[in-house]
């Protein structure tokens, strides 16, 4: 469902993400993990189409983003780190705005936004401005965004960040539910926990590179450490990358 | 005073590191630099040969100097207030940087001052590039020594530094006794207020002897300009110091410059206590009030259907959020209210000047060719202002909402394009009133005034994808403020262009209006009218759909993520 080849991103003599491939298939959770400033956001960016690889292509559901944009971009659902929305437009009309722009027809439109408000606890607050809302409001509402014109795709940059205990909770539960429904989840994270539960794959990236990837068994067999938690593996393979 | 640089610091270094991050950035600052020195160069040719043709003409009738500074300089300083204030609306209770400030242990006239700084730092630099070769075309001119261009750029500093503080001033007061929920029907209240008294108080001076101005009696453009000559503007006394040092006295100059430094500082001494007493109080309710009136989302997206059937779903979801975003946006609402307030004055303006009472038929005809030729020039640039203030702006809005677009199913043109359309309606009904007003002012016949009313709908048509193109070109998506954005370089190189194109525009509309009126044989055959007409509007939307194609190809490549 989602295909990386050879994606290399450079800022001048830079190198942001070198040389990244990925191959991962429909449906299930894939975690991309990493530590601060190892290339994630960048990677997600890119397969968002707000940034332009600087070289390699990007494949969602069969569409090169390069050459067919508009449909790779019809499928897809994106969450980013931080929400910036219209200060100015109600989370309802934001909601419908997204609708009319992905051309979802009106019957069906005022279904799901209804569905996802519900599902996101935000029906009290449709009809106030978002500039309003808190942070964890904002990021729900974003969430309600990507879902609203049922992507096959969802990408995920920083899903828990700002959201309460109940909150994180609510979408880890949904996010296992999309997967099931055949959703493919690509979640960008640096919550080992969250990986580590919600994850089918998963890759780690550093200073731009992939360092492995697999499933959590996989990683276990390359570390030899069959006991221990991602956490665990995750400060060895990545410390040890750090130290050459 | 170490906090001034503090404040000041931020804006300083974003220049800098814009000019040394090298590529396109540092050469589109570059050509921007160049283009403002032409600009500077170009004005101040202009300014002296006007000077030279004026004493020519009216070496009867001799206008001393003092006359046109005292007009420039209240113009100027008439825009520098408006522009300050709308800047300190939002710099003193919208930024993005103010939680920071607020919350960091800065005193208070500190604050005030480095905040005051960055108002007239963003404020005043386009008035800065007008002023500085007007003034030293004024010097040349009249032969000053170096006394003056040394002293007079002191003199106007801190003569328009009354502006600056007195739109400060305006701005906490407004901040203050307005209550944020009903900033919209108060500034409506307000500009109403303003048509009527300017509509009473200017129909008053024609009551009291405004007569029609005579090409052959150039004292009447003297007369029209009596305001300037009032003992009572404060201007006066500037253009009175910068006379004086044109003429090499320098005890004039400073005794004024005195003046306008106690009145700002009477000012700042002001602005400092009506800040202690109601800023935070403001700031704090700016902050925590919600609109009175609760929006219905549903009925609001039933509206937009009903009000835009034809478009089709993606282009009707970008307007109605261009025009939601808008109509909320208080500071949006203030400009709107000044800009029109300024159409108001230019239409009443076009009012008195009728036709020659005693001038020959020939000289009758050449007279309304040019008067038909001022009213599209003027229209035209009163339509840019209104573009640089709102269209330019349209795609930087967009802000770090930006990548909701960028990550939708959308090409950037037809990002572009969208926006053109929502910006054309209310652009060119606006422009339509103001060209047809002068036109139907100046008496004009029908097939003239259906041909200024195309002119005017294809000349909006070319400055609304003008100012969409170069908003994207000189995208700013990082803005502490808003107004940031329409006093940026790129606001400033979309005037200057759009001046550059009102140049070549003139061609076809020169030929319209100079057929037309000054060969009346032609006016008489309908079918050479409508060659005319019919040509030189095509010639006119081609030119325009041509600079249009352009700017919006270039406006998207620059969007194109890197």
């Amino acid at each position: 469902m989602i295909t990386l080849q050879n994606v290399t991103k450079r800022y001048g003599s830079f190198v942001a993400v070198n040389d990244v491939s990925l191959e991962i298939p429909s449906g299930g959770i894939f975690a991309f993990l990493g530590v601060n400033g190892a290339g994630k956001t960048t990677t997600i960016r890119m397969m968002t189409g707000i940034l332009r690889p600087s070289s390699g292509s990007i494949f969602l559901g069969g569409y090169n983003l390069l050459t067919e944009p508009l449909k790779a971009k019809a499928i897809t659902g994106y969450i980013p780190d931080r929400p910036n929305l219209y200060p100015k437009l109600t989370g309802r009309e934001f909601l419908y705005f997204i609708c009319d722009i992905y051309r979802i027809p009106a019957k069906q439109a005022e279904r799901r936004i209804d569905e996802v408000l519900e599902e996101y606890t935000l029906v009290e607050w449709q009809d106030e401005l978002v500039e309003s809302y808190s942070h964890g409001m904002k990021q729900r509402l974003a969430t309600c965004a990507a879902l609203v014109h049922d992507p096959k795709v969802l990408i995920v940059d920083e899903p828990m960040v700002g959201l309460d205990p109940h909150g994180a909770r609510n979408l880890k539960e949904a996010f296992k539910r999309y997967a099931r429904q055949g959703i493919t989840i690509f979640l960008s994270t640096h919550s080992l926990n969250v990986a580590e539960e919600l994850a089918d794959n998963l890759a780690i990236i550093q200073r731009g590179s992939i360092l492995t990837t697999g499933t959590l068994d996989d990683i276990r067999a390359l570390t030899g450490k069959q006991d221990e938690g991602l956490e665990h593996m995750f400060l060895e393979l990545t410390a040890t990358e750090q130290a050459h | 005073m170490r906090a001034v640089p503090l404040l000041i610091q931020p804006r300083l270094l974003t220049i800098k590191n814009r000019w040394l991050s090298g590529g396109r950035n540092s050469a589109r600052e570059c050509a921007s630099l160049i283009l403002c020195l032409l600009l500077m160069c170009g004005l101040y040719v202009s300014t002296v040969s006007g000077l030279r043709d004026m004493h020519r003409v009216v070496r009867d009738f001799p206008i001393d100097p003092l006359l046109p500074l005292t007009m420039i300089l209240g113009t100027l300083f008439g825009m520098l207030f408006l522009s300050a204030s709308v800047s300190a609306l939002n710099s003193f209770f919208v930024a993005k940087d103010l939680d920071l400030l607020l919350s960091s242990p800065l005193s208070w006239p500190r604050y005030l001052f480095g905040r005051t700084l960055d108002v007239g730092f963003s404020s005043s630099w386009m008035l800065v590039v007008f002023a500085a070769p007007l003034l030293f075309a004024f010097g040349s001119f009249y032969g000053a020594d170096i006394t003056f261009f040394l002293l007079a750029p002191f003199v106007c500093v801190i003569f328009f530094s009354i502006a600056i503080l007195a739109g400060v001033i305006t701005a906490l007061l407004f901040g203050w006794l307005i209550p944020p929920q009903r900033g919209r029907e108060v500034a409506l209240v307000l500009f109403v207020t303003m048509v009527v008294g300017a509509y009473i108080s200017l129909g008053s001076s024609t009551a009291d002897g405004f007569r029609p101005l005579t090409t052959g009696s150039p004292q009447r453009i003297a007369e029209l300009s009596q305001w300037a000559r009032g003992t009572w503007i404060p201007t006066r006394y500037c253009a009175h110091g910068l006379y004086k040092l044109l003429h090499g006295s320098t005890a004039s100059a400073v005794f004024v410059t005195l003046i306008h430094a106690c009145v700002a500082a009477v000012l700042w001494l002001f602005a400092l206590a009506l800040s202690g007493l109601c800023y935070q109080r403001a700031y704090s309710r700016a902050q925590s009030d919600k609109p009175i009136l609760r929006i219905n989302s549903r009925a609001a997206h039933r509206i937009s259907k009903l009000i835009l059937p034809m478009c089709d779903q993606t282009r009707r979801a970008i307007i109605t959020k261009e025009i939601k975003l808008f109509s909320r946006d208080l500071s949006h609402t203030i400009q709107l209210g000044l800009l029109l307030g300024i159409c108001f004055v230019y239409l009443y303006n076009f009012r008195v000047l009728t036709g020659p009472e005693d001038a020959s038929p020939i000289v009758l005809r050449w007279w309304h060719a040019f008067l038909m030729v001022c009213n599209v020039c003027l229209s035209y640039l009163i339509v840019t202002s209104i573009c640089s203030r709102f269209v330019f702006p349209s795609v930087s809005l967009e802000g770090q909402a930006f990548w909701i677009l960028q990550s939708a199913p959308l090409s950037l043109e037809q990002i572009l394009r969208a926006k053109c359309k929502s910006w054309f309606v209310p652009v060119a009904t606006m422009g339509a009133v103001i060209f047809m007003s002068g036109a139907m002012a100046l008496n004009a016949e029908e097939p003239l005034l259906l041909a200024t009313f195309i002119a005017g709908l294809i000349l909006c048509y070319g400055l609304v994808t003008l100012a969409v193109g170069l908003g994207a070109i000189f995208s700013q998506f990082d803005w502490e403020h808003s107004t940031q954005i329409s006093t940026n370089v790129g606001s400033f190189v979309f005037m200057v262009v759009s001046i550059i194109i009102l140049a070549l525009d003139m061609i076809p509309l020169g030929m319209l209006f100079g057929a037309y009126i000054i060969m009346p044989e032609i006016a008489q055959d309908s079918v050479q009218v409508t060659w005319i007409v019919g040509l030189s509007l095509t010639a006119l939307f081609v030119l325009n759909w041509l600079i249009a194609r352009w700017v919006l190809t270039a406006g998207a490549r620059a969007l194109i993520p890197r």
